[in-house]
């Protein structure tokens, strides 16, 4: 029983510390990686992680681990092609938002809409396409100086990346928040109002 | 025997020019300008095939190499677009642009919202911020040092002067200005005819900072007028390509772009040139 007690103890301040490490933004990315809660938390800090996954499921919220994925969406369980060094846990939302409350996290529609459109099209070119074609897409609906700035504002914010060719591609906030499968199956189905 | 077919002759230049036409396509593949089934693999081999024997110098079996190099990132992309095709996310691009224009900015976003999982994070402050902070309010100069800096001097009130005396000091001309606008744009033509690209500074570049400054203030009417355009590259860099004619496109959304030319700047890039 004593011992029993002492593990729950245990595993209590892990919980704690896992949560502080995953929810405060320390870097420049946000959630820890991989060796820092191994550090942190021990050799099973695996089973601390998924602990906390199963508290915060009650919240809508989830534990995801990233990788160096070309595509595909993110899950726990995901392997990572590059090695689990190298792996990210976040935590995001578990289910999704309403038009009303993304505005009220201080997003607008005009940025979700360019969004949309500028990671399904990079989908479609197998995840990489020359900036001036999404710059062209998106100045049909936003004119080419607000195409130019959302660009921008994407890769500042991780969901594009460019390289120095000024090719575009999917960045890792795309990988770790965007169901693409579904994103592209719904813009598929969409049917002008 | 007359009639007997002589073999044709092999011409190297021509093949090196066919090598560096497949290299460039190859590399436009890569660069997702063309879809990589557009190129004709197997004739690239056989003008690969063609040429390789008659090959004499280092620098040709190099091209040869990389050009082969190429052709096998073309085939890798062709595999990964194959694959890509039979995956369940797989949507013809021309179809998804139709699609866009046809879809409402909020029925978009109303469809990415529902597949969007934001990340949970938490700004803080932590020691090493702080001390950041701290280090760059410290280290920040008084508003006097950095306007100082800019050169700015004290100004003056302002004064009349006499036509003479403004023509002497080169703030007037007895040239119309649409004259002198014709004159640069014209420069600015030649210059991009010959080497394809006009670099700003060394197209406003003159032996005098007077000139220099009146230089870049028509430019700056060019500009504004749609005789040329202006593109900023990555490092800074900025080019100027005329038009033919002048274009006033009602779509454009025209974008300030103040450039600074101090005395102190002037004389470092005339000391660069």
């Amino acid at each position: 029983m004593e011992g029993e007690s002492v593990s729950k103890r245990f595993y209590s301040d892990k919980l704690k510390q896992a949560a502080h490490l995953l929810l405060f933004k320390r870097g420049k990315m946000p959630g820890a990686k991989d060796w820092e809660l191994k550090t942190k938390l021990g050799r099973n800090y695996e089973e601390i992680v998924n602990q906390l996954n199963v508290l915060l499921s009650d919240l809508d919220l989830e534990v995801r681990k990233i990788a160096g994925e070309p595509i595909g969406g993110p899950t726990l369980s995901a392997s990572t092609s590059r090695g689990e060094a190298e792996a990210r846990f976040l935590v995001g939302l578990k289910g999704s938002l309403t038009l009303r409350e993304a505005r009220m996290c201080g997003w607008r529609i005009d940025n979700l809409s360019a969004l949309s459109v500028a990671i399904s099209y990079l989908i479609s070119k197998q995840g990489k396409a020359p900036r001036k074609d999404i710059e062209k897409l998106l100045a049909y609906k936003f004119g080419r100086w607000r195409a130019m700035t959302l660009i921008d504002v994407f890769i500042r914010s991780g969901y594009l990346n460019e390289d120095e060719t000024g090719l575009l591609s999917l960045g890792w906030r795309t990988r770790a928040e965007v169901d693409l499968k579904s994103l592209m199956t719904l813009v598929l189905e969409a049917r002008p109002s | 025997m007359e009639n007997e077919r002589k073999p044709k002759r092999i011409h190297l230049s021509a093949g090196r020019r066919e090598l560096l036409d497949i290299v460039k396509t190859c590399r436009a593949v890569e660069n997702r300008e063309f879809n990589p089934f557009l190129l004709d693999v197997r004739q690239a081999i056989e003008i690969l095939r063609k040429y390789f024997p008659h090959w004499e110098d280092l620098d040709d079996y190099c091209l040869d190499a990389q050009t082969l190099n190429e052709l096998s990132k073309v085939i890798k992309l062709q595999n990964t677009q194959l694959r890509f095709q039979s995956s369940s996310l797989y949507a013809d691009p021309e179809f998804l642009e139709r699609k866009f224009e046809r879809l409402s900015v909020k029925k978009l976003a109303e469809i990415f919202v529902k597949c969007w999982h934001p990340t949970v994070e938490l700004e803080q402050l932590t020691l090493t911020t702080v001390e950041e902070a701290l280090d760059y309010w410290r280290n920040l100069l008084p508003v006097e040092e950095r306007w100082r800096r800019l050169q700015l001097g004290r100004s003056s009130q302002p004064q009349s002067v006499e036509m003479a005396e403004a023509l002497r000091l080169g703030f007037t001309s007895t040239e119309g200005f649409m004259r002198m606008l014709e004159k640069v744009w014209s420069e600015m033509k030649n210059e991009y005819s010959k080497s394809g690209e006009v670099d700003y500074w060394k197209f406003a570049l003159r032996d005098s900072y007077t000139d220099t400054v009146r230089r870049a203030y028509l430019i700056s009417f060019l500009l504004t007028y749609g005789y040329a355009r202006m593109l900023v590259k990555k490092n800074g860099r900025m080019f100027l390509e005329p038009y033919e004619t002048q274009k006033v496109e009602e779509d454009r959304h025209m974008v300030s772009f103040p450039i600074s030319i101090g005395v102190e700047r002037w004389k470092e890039w005339k000391e660069k040139a």
